[in-house]
């Protein structure tokens, strides 16, 4: 037999909406089919010489227990809900009109079978919840002790309907000695069955492991595969073009890195992720190496954004007039304010001698940082290179004063969209200073 | 990633090597520092040695090479040389291993008492380079760095002094920033502390100045830089504080 298509909505017991172990909200979910039709058809079915009751335990062991995603339920069909409907009233035939006989009357059978029943449902559903919790570990120490009093109360259950069961026809000492018989046979079976449980414990956890240990080893052969082969490839290609070559190698360094070692947060809500984003985005159109090191961390907003900007311009012009040097990109986020230094070994240039008019330093670093309250500085000697110094006072996690300054610098905040734009250009095109 | 903090300075105004280290800027010098090189990668061995060959102009002297942590340690202890560069991660135990052997004292004497490591490696994550240190190591290179400035560090770890990259600088500033607390059991406030001086030392450092410049901007002697550095390098080594036991936990110090 072929194997079923990997998106085959596959029948399961449900974990949302359900009573005892979720097998009629599944097979709802899974038929289309109305839950309280399913339900009442294994209870209608369970007086039918048990078979309700069987079928139901055989579902419990067999189906696996998760939460059905939405686009796995079945749409609603009249005709499963015809045939269930048809099942119910062949079931009320075989109760009443054929046999009669076949009806349980003797309750002290079938009330000890009843309480049987219950028990077991509520241990089985408590394992359930073990495993469910296991999985999701969601606050184990507080539902232990509910957890805990629950399988008891199934366990009390359970046993005693067994004990009602074994004493309807005898006395209780027969009844007592019996139990005592049965305990001695479990011991027994016990103690004989606990090696082999043992190994096939043992065994199953170090299939995990492997298991695991194969799926970490598939992941790092896609990862090589698509990303280091890929770049390897390319680099062959372009073996007479050095910068390229670098470029490659540099981009491909940044995302094994970022593999191996990253943080795994996003731009917006990290400082020093939004400046390594600037500084790589930099590296990659440039061919050059930025050394970021950044010192504590905080969420970005409109202000600190501004400074990434105005820092990404710094390294964009380090890159212009140092590439073959070392350039440092340094960040130290404290509680109250950012400061952002970057260092070229550059040519260096005399800042008063280069046109006010022409300088687009002025306006995409200088201006940008002082319309966000902070400030820029920039110091070059000619010969031993070039630093910006940009430094932002940091919102204070109080909501007034932000509304405040927010409401001071909202016309610059239009003229910084047009800023940022000019910024963007800027990069790819002409050249800002000298 | 990270460049050597210091670039070549030829008025280094140190004891015994560093004279004959600046001289050796003109001519070699009489006798070259000893090195063994350790890293279990022969590519980069025979690329380092090149390296060293061309930039040292004959002031290191590479006189041995292991690929291994045992086979290290048999090296260094025969060979005593006064410089070991030191990869991070080896098979065998890793650098830390290495370190462990060579300076662990049984009696009186320690394997290799005389011997600096300088610890290089492609990983930059506070682990490893923090793991390194305090086991012993003088500084911590990237291996992208170069080759002058890995013949400058390694005369300045051979002269007793410690080489921080700005990472490490980095690092350093983070772990005893005022919001990473203390740990509980500390109690010596003098090595949970950096001072205010140490702390702008560190900053240009990870700022990507190199001594000479640092000198230069805080107006004292690259002797004093040097102190700063070494003051740090021991609170680094020493220090109870709470972010530093962390990062070495994880290298399981």
């Amino acid at each position: 037999m072929p194997p079923l298509p990997e998106d085959t909505p596959r029948l399961s017991r449900s974990a949302r909406g359900r009573l005892a172990g979720g097998i009629a909200r599944g097979l709802a979910l899974h038929l289309g089919a109305d839950v309280w039709l399913l339900r009442l058809l294994f209870l209608e079915y369970s007086w039918v010489g048990g078979l309700g009751a069987f079928a139901y335990g055989l579902f419990w062991l067999l189906v696996p227990l998760r939460e059905v995603p939405p686009e796995e339920r079945a749409a609603p069909r009249p005709g499963i809900r015809r045939v269930l409907i048809a099942l119910a009233a062949l079931g009320l035939l075989l109760l009443f009109g054929l046999s009669p006989k076949m009806i349980p009357r003797d309750w002290h059978t079938v009330l000890p079978l009843i309480a049987v029943g219950l028990g077991l449902a509520v241990l089985w559903r408590q394992a359930d919840d073990a495993q469910r919790a296991g999985a999701e570990s969601d606050s184990p120490w507080s539902s232990r002790g509910s957890h805990l009093a629950r399988t008891g109360l199934g366990a009390a259950v359970a046993l005693g309907g067994l004990l009602a069961l074994t004493k309807t026809h005898t006395s209780w000492t027969e009844a007592g000695r019996t139990l005592l018989a049965a305990l001695a046979l479990l011991v027994g079976a016990g103690l004989i069955g606990l090696p082999f449980f043992l190994r096939v414990l043992r065994d199953l956890a170090q299939e995990r492991t492997e298991r695991a240990r194969s799926q970490e080893r598939a992941e790092v052969a896609a990862m090589m595969h698509d990303s280091v082969l890929h770049t390897l490839t390319l680099i062959q290609r372009h073996h007479d073009d050095p910068g390229q070559v670098a470029r490659l190698a540099r981009a491909q360094e940044r995302e094994l890195r970022e593999w191996l070692y990253g943080q795994r947060k996003t731009a917006a809500e990290s400082f020093a992720e939004a400046l390594r984003a600037a500084a790589a985005e930099v590296e990659d159109r440039h061919g050059v190496r930025l050394d970021v090191v950044t010192v504590g961390d905080g969420p970005v907003d409109a202000h600190l954004e501004a400074c990434v900007a105005a820092a990404r311009e710094a390294m964009v012009n380090a890159a212009k007039y140092a590439a073959q040097t070392p350039i440092s990109v340094y960040a130290e986020i404290a509680e109250d304010r950012v400061e952002v230094f970057v260092k070229d070994r550059g040519p260096g240039f005399d800042l008063d001698a280069v046109a006010s008019d022409r300088m687009g330093v002025r306006e995409s670093i200088l201006g940008r940082m002082r319309r966000h309250g902070g400030k820029a500085e920039i110091r070059s000697v000619p010969g031993e290179g070039t630093e910006v110094r940009l430094s932002a006072r940091r919102a204070p996690a109080g909501g007034a004063a932000v509304v405040r300054q927010r409401g001071e610098s909202a016309e610059y905040e239009q003229g910084e969209e047009h800023d940022g734009q000019r910024g963007e250009l800027g990069g790819s095109g002409a050249p800002e200073y000298h | 990633m990270d460049n050597a903090v210091s670039s070549a300075d030829p008025v280094h105004p140190s004891t015994t090597d560093a004279a004959g280290a600046a001289a050796a800027a003109v001519a070699p010098a009489a006798r070259p520092i000893r090195l063994v090189l350790v890293d279990d990668h022969k590519l980069f061995r025979t690329g380092v040695r090149a390296e060293l060959d061309q930039a040292g102009n004959g002031t290191v002297q590479v006189v041995g090479e292991a690929a291994d942590a045992p086979s290290a340690v048999s090296v260094i202890a025969q060979l005593r040389p006064e410089v070991v560069l030191l990869d991070v991660h080896l098979p065998g135990g890793g650098g830390i291993e290495v370190l462990r052997r060579c300076l662990a004292r049984t009696g009186n004497t320690a394997l290799a008492p005389d011997t600096r490591f300088l610890a290089l490696s492609v990983s930059d994550t506070a682990e490893d380079v923090i793991g390194v240190i305090r086991a012993g190591a003088r500084g911590y290179v990237t291996k992208s760095i170069s080759g002058a400035d890995l013949v400058d560090a390694v005369r300045r770890v051979a002269d007793g002094d410690a080489v921080f990259s700005p990472k490490l600088a980095g690092f350093v500033l983070d772990a005893f920033s005022a919001g990473a607390a203390p740990a509980p059991e500390s109690v010596d406030e003098e090595l949970d502390r950096l001072t205010a001086r140490e702390r702008e030392v560190l900053r240009l450092i990870a700022r990507g100045y190199a001594y000479k410049e640092i000198a230069r901007e805080l107006v004292i002697s690259i002797k004093t830089v040097e102190t700063h550095v070494s003051s740090v390098l021991r609170k680094l080594q020493l220090s109870n504080r709470y972010e530093l036991s962390r990062w070495a936990n994880d290298r399981r110090l």
